[in-house]
């Protein structure tokens, strides 16, 4: 990790993904304490539904950016996801109402709006535009996001291409409708087009953000993973997609590897099997992916507070000899 | 083990899925109930359609977008490829433009919006929805397994199939209107129309998929819905949430399956320092889940001592899960 960093002095934005469960929350938490560690005033933000930057730290981070304690130039913040997506609900039932009117559409619009926001890209569209809010407003030197918004990075910009086609042919349109009600209208008076204002904005917006997030200077997505099958796949294919769609990877970490001190003769069949396991994924690892940027052990506590994110940072900012000696081990199996 | 008792007593049943939050285990019980139903003489289809589909790795073997591929005697896989889909879908909209308005080629205006479309996050929900559809409404199978994205999408089907249904609905009276129209305008003109109306011959067609396959979902004996949690605090307080939501929308939920069960008898031996606590955490949240589910949990799932892939694997979990192995 640390070779990555000092290699790219102008990094602005880091993104933690991988499946659920591996521990990309702690992995963002240990990356942001090193930055700001290292002098550089840093946000560690949270843009997930379910926050758990508050367990992580200790320490309650939620609604506003917080300095936390004992870490100077680190501020966390848990981002009112809930407040958005309420926000937006809102927003939409209007949209659908109105347009259940206008097709005499009897159903209610509220229970269909409620199961629409259920929808896992419902989430992630709120994440997506909270992170990019925050990403804009550019008051910090450095911003660390415990989750990567995969599925919306990809549509965006993989599609954002289309995205303008589509919202360019929209535009046009309704400038044609415009001044087709201009040329009908007896008062002369120019209206103010609402839909055609969010329009434009919602195109500038994504085509900031595209520039923002495959600038491979600034912008680099860590792919977090467990030495087990399932997790490797996954990051696998993201990484492939991003690769496609030129949006910078930073590289991979391993995490909850069980330490091999730890284990002795007489343990339980139970764990030497699992090591064993384990063994075969991290040769895997190591031969598939050439980014591995760090190993980082599985802990006997949960990872909470600084104190343990600091005993953390050992292992995700390992000397370059290190992670070396940990490939080692991965190979020798 | 109850599981087994369910699918034994209910023998009507024939659609399963789990659901559950992310990295949890919902696509290995699902591969183990397949499993497990194919041993038993079933004809089973597991089938995805998340783009990021585990059931190529589970099987280790790559069968995405490449329709239902055997696995094994009785046990058929199938990773849809939505991308693949839409692009069908957008070759349907053109050879209909094109028949029609009886024209060779579809205008270029029209050709810009239909491209755009493939943008459409809608897009991609109804290619998903049809293929499920297909799948579904296709009868080939005596159990259809169905491995969900994380939570919300089967709520999310139910809820646009009724949207959809008036919709169509709507349309088609409008349709039927101007087709009266059509034929008056034509009586007067002593003209004949003979041409069958396809706009709504294809109306018709849609609005009866949704149906069957909106209450094939809901239906409560042959539909099954299963959540997944493991004995963690945040997990357990999601899946209340969830399962609160899943009843409003007559969801068929017939149960709780806790995975990821430390063996409990490794308490009295020589363990790491990294499991001792999580064996101490474990109890407590083993009985909070109890106390919050109750009768509905219907399976304990220990951790293996190595992750569920390959068919040697998921036969072991099979047996676990259905009281063939021990439990």
């Amino acid at each position: 990790m640390n070779n990555y960093i000092a290699a790219h002095p102008k990094l602005k934005f880091l993104f933690c993904g991988g499946k659920g469960g591996v521990g990309k929350t702690v992995m963002a938490g240990v990356t942001a304490l090193h930055l700001a560690q290292e002098g550089r005033r840093t946000l560690l933000a949270s843009t997930n539904p379910v926050h758990s930057l508050s367990g992580l730290l200790d320490q309650n981070v939620y609604g506003q950016p917080t300095p936390v304690k004992g870490v100077p130039n680190l501020w966390a913040y848990e981002i009112d996801t809930k407040e958005t997506i309420e926000r937006s609900k809102k927003d939409i039932k209007e949209k659908i109402r109105w347009f259940l009117k206008f097709a005499e559409i009897s159903t209610q619009a509220d229970s269909f709006v409620e199961s629409a926001t259920m929808n896992p890209a419902f989430e992630e569209s709120a994440m997506f535009e909270n992170m990019v809010d925050l990403m804009f407003k550019n008051e910090y030197d450095v911003y660390v996001f415990d989750t990567a918004p995969t599925a919306n990075a990809r549509r965006l910009l993989g599609m954002s291409k289309v995205y303008s086609l589509w919202v360019n042919k929209m535009v046009e349109s309704r400038k044609e409708a415009q001044s087709l009600r201009e040329l009908l209208s007896f008062t002369k008076k120019k209206e103010e087009d609402p839909l055609m204002k969010y329009l434009l904005t919602f195109r500038d917006r994504i085509g900031h953000a595209r520039e923002l997030l495959t600038d491979p200077e600034l912008t680099a997505f860590f792919f977090v993973t467990l030495p087990e099958a399932l997790p490797i796949a996954v990051i696998k294919r993201f990484i492939q997609w991003f690769h496609d769609f030129g949006i910078p990877v930073g590289g991979v970490v391993v995490n909850m590897v069980i330490q091999k001190d730890q284990v002795r003769a007489d343990s339980p069949e139970f764990i030497k099997n699992r090591v064993a396991m384990q063994d075969s994924y991290m040769q895997e690892i190591f031969r598939d992916f050439d980014n591995v940027r760090a190993v980082i052990p599985l802990l006997d506590n949960e990872v909470r507070g600084v104190e343990s994110l600091k005993k953390m940072a050992q292992y995700a900012f390992p000397a370059a000899a290190e992670l070396a000696g940990a490939r080692e081990t991965g190979t020798r199996g | 083990m109850l599981l087994r008792e369910a699918f034994e007593k209910d023998n009507e049943r024939k659609y399963i899925m789990f659901g559950g939050k992310g990295g949890l285990g919902k696509t290995t019980f699902s591969a183990a109930t397949a499993f497990w139903l194919a041993q038993q003489g079933h004809k089973v289809l597991l089938f995805s359609v998340d783009p990021q589909a585990s059931l190529s790795d589970i099987f280790k073997q790559d069968i995405f977008g490449k329709g239902a591929v055997k696995i094994m005697e009785n046990l058929y896989a199938q990773e849809i490829d939505a991308d693949s889909h839409i692009r069908r879908y957008q070759d349907e909209i053109r050879k209909k433009i094109r028949d029609m308005y009886g024209i060779d080629q579809v205008p270029e205006e029209i050709e810009h919006y239909i491209q755009a479309a493939s943008a459409e996050p809608a897009m991609e929900e109804s290619a998903i929805f049809d293929a499920v559809v297909d799948i579904v409404v296709g009868g080939d199978y005596d159990f259809y397994i169905y491995d969900l994205v994380p939570l919300g999408h089967a709520l999310y089907y139910l809820s646009m199939a009724k949207v959809y249904d008036e919709w169509i609905n709507r349309i088609t009276k409008l349709r039927q209107e101007m087709r009266e129209q059509e034929v008056m305008v034509a009586r007067i003109k002593r003209e004949k129309i003979t041409e069958e109306d396809q706009i709504l011959t294809e109306l018709e067609y849609i609005k009866n998929r949704i149906n069957q396959s909106s209450s094939i979902l809901t239906d409560r004996k042959k539909t099954a819905f299963y959540f997944v949690v493991v004995p963690e605090e945040m997990i357990i307080l999601d899946t209340a949430k969830a399962a609160q939501l899943f009843a409003k929308f007559d969801v068929p939920l017939a149960g709780y399956v806790v995975n990821r069960v430390l063996p409990a008898e490794l308490a009295g031996q020589n363990i790491p320092p990294y499991l001792q606590n999580r064996l101490k955490m474990q109890n407590r949240y083993l009985e909070e889940i109890d106390k919050t589910f109750g009768a509905q949990v219907v399976g304990r799932v220990p951790e293996l001592e190595r992750d569920v892939t390959g068919l040697p694997m998921i036969e072991k979990l099979a047996g676990i899960m259905f009281g063939n192995g021990k439990a």
